[in-house]
Order: C-alpha cells, then structure tokens, then sequence
C-alpha cells in the first residue's frame, strides 16, 4: 500500500494523506520507491529501535535545575511538572521512583546503555577497546590548543540549539570539540562542528562521542569541507544542483528562472549534517544511514526533503523559496513540527542514486579548479 | 510565503563578527522577541519583513551571516545584488570592532555596486562596555554611513536600524526608478521592482556610498 506525498497545500500546513496503513506489516516485504513526481509510502512506518521502557520520562521545564525529569509507569495518569511541584520536598512514593528512574543525563532512547553511550553508538562505532579510546581522548585534552579556536568553541556550545535541553552535556561537547581541533589541526574548529558533535554526544560518553566524530569526518571526507576556504563545498554543491537537475527537472528550472542557488539552502545542512534542522532526537537513523550510505544518503536527503516540499516551492519566488527551505533551520521549539521526519528519513532511503556514481565523481573532483574531471 | 503587497524588494546582507548578535538583532526585529536559547548561524540564513518608511512598502529579504572567519568566502557569495548591508560589533568586544573595517573591505572589494549601509554597535545593556560611542562614531562618518548602538536583549534601538537603512534605501530607489522611466534601456538582474511597469535593476547611481 503506498501513497503519495502531497506536499504542503497551504503555508505551514501538511496535507496529511500519507497517513501509515496498519494492516499486515511485513517488514520484509517493504517496497519503496521515490519517484520524480513524489515519495511512495510503504505499509509499515514502525522504525525498530530497541524496545522502550514502560517508563516515560517527561521533560521538566529547565527552571527546575538539576532535576530535569520526571517520569511516571505506565498505568498510572501521567504526572506533568505542576503536579509534582508542590509536593516536591516530600519523600513520597512518587518520588522514590522518580529518583530511581532519573538519570542524570537525560538519555536517547536507543537502549541499553553501558555509562551514558547506547546502543546505537557502538554500532556506529563497531569493536572498540574503551580503554584505549580514554586515554587517547585524556592525552588529546592534555595537549594545548589555539587560543582562538578556543574562544570559538566556547561561543558555539552555549549556543548548540539542539542541547538546550540537555545543559549536563554541553561541557562534553567543548571537550570533544576542544579534543577534536587537536587531533586534526588542519581543520582545527569550523562553525557546524557543533551540531554534528551534538548529535552524537546525545547518545555517546564524550570519549565514544570524540571517536565517533573522528569517524564520521574520515568517513566522509569532511576535511575538504571543514579546512579554510571549505574547498570541498563546491563537490556538493555542484553534484546536487545536477542531481536535481535530473531528478526533479521542473524544480530545477523553477529555481533557475528566480535565481535560487544550491548553496543559499544547502550550505547550513552541508556544514552540520542537518544538526541545525532535524531534531537531535530524530537524528538516529539519520546516523544509521550516513554511517551506512555515507554521502549518497546525505543527497537523497536532500532531494526527498526537496521531493517533500515540491509542490508549494513550484508556486513560488526566491524569497518564498529560500523561505520554505530554511524554515526548519534553527528550531528552537520543537513542539509543533512541520515535518514528520522519521518518515521523510525513511523515503529518502528510495531516491534512486547510485553510490558508485557518487564515489567516482567525488574522485573525479578536483579541488584546486573546482571542478570534475571527467 | 508573500507578505502581500510591496512596492520594493530588497536584499540587506547582515555581518560581523562571530556572536556579536546579529542574529539576535533580526529575531527581535522580525519575530519581537529575544530568545535566550540562542544558536551559532552556519553558513547563511533568511528573513523576510516588510518595511513601511512613509507611503511605501519595502519588502527586506534578509540574509544573516556565519561571523567565523572560515565562512567569510561562502558568505561573499551572497554579496552580489545586496542592496543594504548591517555591519554589526558587540560594544563588549575590542576584537569585533576592530574587524569591522574589514568586513566593510570585503564588501568594497567584491562588489562595485553602491550600497546603503549602517554601523551597528550592539549589546548596549551589558554594563562590561569595551567600545566608545565616539569610536562607533567616528568609523561610521569615515565611511559615510550611520551608526547606532543598540540592545537587541532590550529591544532598544532595534526598529531605528531599520528605519534608518529604509530611509536611505528609500531615496535611492525613488532616485533609480527616476531614472528608469528616463532611460529605455532595462536590464535584468538581481535587483526587482515590484511594478509592472518600471522594472528596474543593478543601480548606477551613488546615493549613499559605503
């Protein structure tokens, strides 16, 4: 059963007429496939993730302080923040498990956990030796660093958007990021850093979280993108414009017409890998799939988020346009989101794109004349 | 997406230095509001907010910064066809108002078009104040262009940047669509006017030079 993506009909509102059908998941018979014209939907919408507790944490209101969350069993009504204030010195019953259930990092939900990193870390990660990985992150943060840089960073992790809820982790993020610019001193710290940083410190000790965005950088090449003068960013940018030059043809020459440039849109999402749009909550299989597909998925990416909002960027000019596109970026407020990105995560994976294609052109790149070389 | 009608739209490039508040500074003025969670701009981002300076609407299409350094080759692609241009330095930081003649370097050396700008000194609730407003002032009338000092925390001054770039854009536009009705020869470009009948672009005229 597969339906189409409609697009947004009016502004800020989604035509809802993909809603999941429930009847006889088979996960093993998924058929997906994105075509030109939209993003088909497959039956089974489930994301298996370990199973999650029957304990649901709820978020406190930050002016609560070191307590940030409070959790109630399934079963019982669901305690909201005012409810528990008034009864907070108390040693109730309510408290006992709260205090139980608490942790003091407010955690992903890719259980189970060894010290604060998931499950799903380590499987980005593969066989490691936590030992070794310690000390060659506390020999890193030994060493000295650029004052400069320094003084970047610390501006940066105060303002990483997406751990505004997660204060205890922001002294992690400096450290890897501090870390980081030591280790690899030709990039040492680029804007962007941050938001990819964060995303995985939220399932990841610092240390687990260091190695992560080591390898995700050697991965995927981002030195060209993070060194000086970004000389990388041209390779993107020029194999997404042919990309939806030819997947989406009529886009394409909407854009051209107003004079909308891939890098007005694509450059923020290049640099932090979409840590400055999608919520750090969401960004699990965003990992799954770059860690996987690596860059081929970044650009499917794109184009089903493209795909997704094809129909009302058709109808309009630049400034509507650049609008649309950046609407998601820096939000701050998750509440009310626009975008359902667990599912626009998962049809992405059906834009056709081949990864031998991406591969070699990324070889056939050459950065000193910004251009391939075919 | 359009806010209606408008008789100009124009693209005003905010810069400066990392975390001086120009981000800050658009929120408050395009959304009302300060946020305190605040976060680091990547590359650019895009406002929008109509401006009404006397019997005219002037449509801003906005375009706020990366302030590190390493972006500034990405951010002088966004330079061309900017009609306005904020520059902006945090009164509590030396460093960001000594680099602000670079930035205005930058503009002059990648864009040949006149430009209307306005120096912004920003942060003035902060009592640790590092910049003089003689200083401000005195950077802002060697390039001949405004200046104000103003708390986007505060929402102090805020409206009055813009005021006083629509007013400066106002008479060089009413001054360059003059001369298009003048002149039959009409180029495309960045620039639009929002009539039919008198589309304009890429200005020649020197109202307010940078």
């Amino acid at each position: 059963m597969s339906q189409q993506f409609q697009g947004r009909s009016s502004h800020g509102q989604l035509d809802r007429k993909f809603e999941p059908a429930v009847e006889n998941p088979k996960p093993t018979q998924q058929i997906r496939d994105i075509h030109v014209t939209g993003v088909n939907r497959d039956s089974s919408k489930t994301i298996h993730y370990p199973k999650q507790p029957k304990i649901q944490i709820i978020k406190v209101p930050q002016r609560c302080g070191s307590n940030q969350t409070v959790c109630s069993v399934q079963g019982f009504s669901t305690l909201t923040y005012d409810d528990i204030r008034p009864k907070e010195k108390e040693e109730s019953v309510i408290n006992k498990i709260m205090r139980l259930f608490t942790r003091e990092v407010d955690p992903c939900k890719c259980l189970p956990y060894q010290n604060n990193t998931c499950i799903k870390a380590k499987e980005w990660l593969g066989n490691y030796d936590a030992d070794k990985l310690k000390t060659k992150y506390s020999n890193l943060l030994e060493s000295k660093c650029e004052p400069k840089i320094i003084k970047q960073i610390n501006l940066d992790v105060e303002r990483t958007h997406p751990l505004k809820n997660y204060p205890q982790k922001l002294q992690d993020l400096q450290q890897v990021l501090i870390a980081y610019s030591k280790y690899n001193k030709i990039v040492g710290y680029m804007q962007g850093m941050n938001f990819v940083a964060a995303g995985l410190i939220y399932h990841a000790d610092n240390y687990v979280a260091f190695e992560l965005l080591r390898k995700l950088i050697d991965l995927l090449q981002m030195n060209d993108l993070y060194s000086p003068m970004s000389p990388g960013l041209s390779k993107h940018i020029q194999l997404i414009d042919y990309l939806i030059l030819t997947k989406m043809p009529d886009l394409y020459q909407h854009f051209c017409i107003n004079g909308v440039k891939v890098d007005m849109f694509c450059a923020s999402w290049l640099f932090s890998l979409f840590g400055m749009m999608i919520p750090i909550q969401k960004q699990v299989k965003l990992f799954d799939c770059i860690f996987r597909y690596g860059w081929t998925y970044i650009y499917q990416l794109i184009i089903g988020f493209l795909l997704y909002h094809q129909e009302i960027l058709m109808s309009e000019d630049m400034t509507g346009i650049i609008c649309i596109l950046s609407q998601q970026n820096y939000r701050i407020d998750d509440n009310d989101l626009e975008v359902d990105w667990d599912e626009l995560l998962e049809a992405s994976l059906n834009v056709k794109i081949s990864k031998t294609f991406i591969q070699e052109m990324h070889m056939k790149f050459d950065t000193k004349i910004q251009t391939f070389k075919l | 997406m359009s806010l209606g009608y408008y008789d100009w739209l124009v693209k005003v490039i905010v810069l400066g230095d990392s975390g001086v508040g120009k981000t800050n500074i658009l929120t408050q003025f395009c959304d009302s509001k300060f946020s305190q969670n605040y976060t680091a701009t990547i590359g650019v981002d895009f406002k929008i907010k109509i401006l009404n300076i006397q019997d005219k609407k002037i449509k801003l299409q906005i375009w706020d910064t990366a302030g590190q350094e390493r972006f500034r080759n990405i951010t002088q692609t966004y330079y061309k066809g900017a009609f306005g241009i904020i520059f902006v330095y945090s009164l509590i930081d030396r460093n960001s108002f000594n680099n602000v003649e670079g930035w205005i370097k930058s503009i002059l050396e990648s864009t040949t078009d006149e430009v209307c700008s306005i120096l912004v000194g920003n942060k003035l609730d902060s009592q640790d104040r590092r910049v003089q407003t003689a200083e401000g002032e005195k950077l802002a009338q060697k390039y001949n262009m405004p200046f104000l000092e103003t708390s986007a925390l505060e929402n102090k001054n805020i409206q009055d940047i813009f005021d006083r770039l629509g007013q400066n854009l106002k008479i060089r536009l009413e001054n360059e669509g003059q001369k298009v009705s003048n002149n039959t020869q009409r180029q495309s470009g960045q620039f639009k006017l929002n009539q039919e009948a008198n589309q304009t672009e890429q200005p020649t005229s020197s109202c307010n030079s940078c």
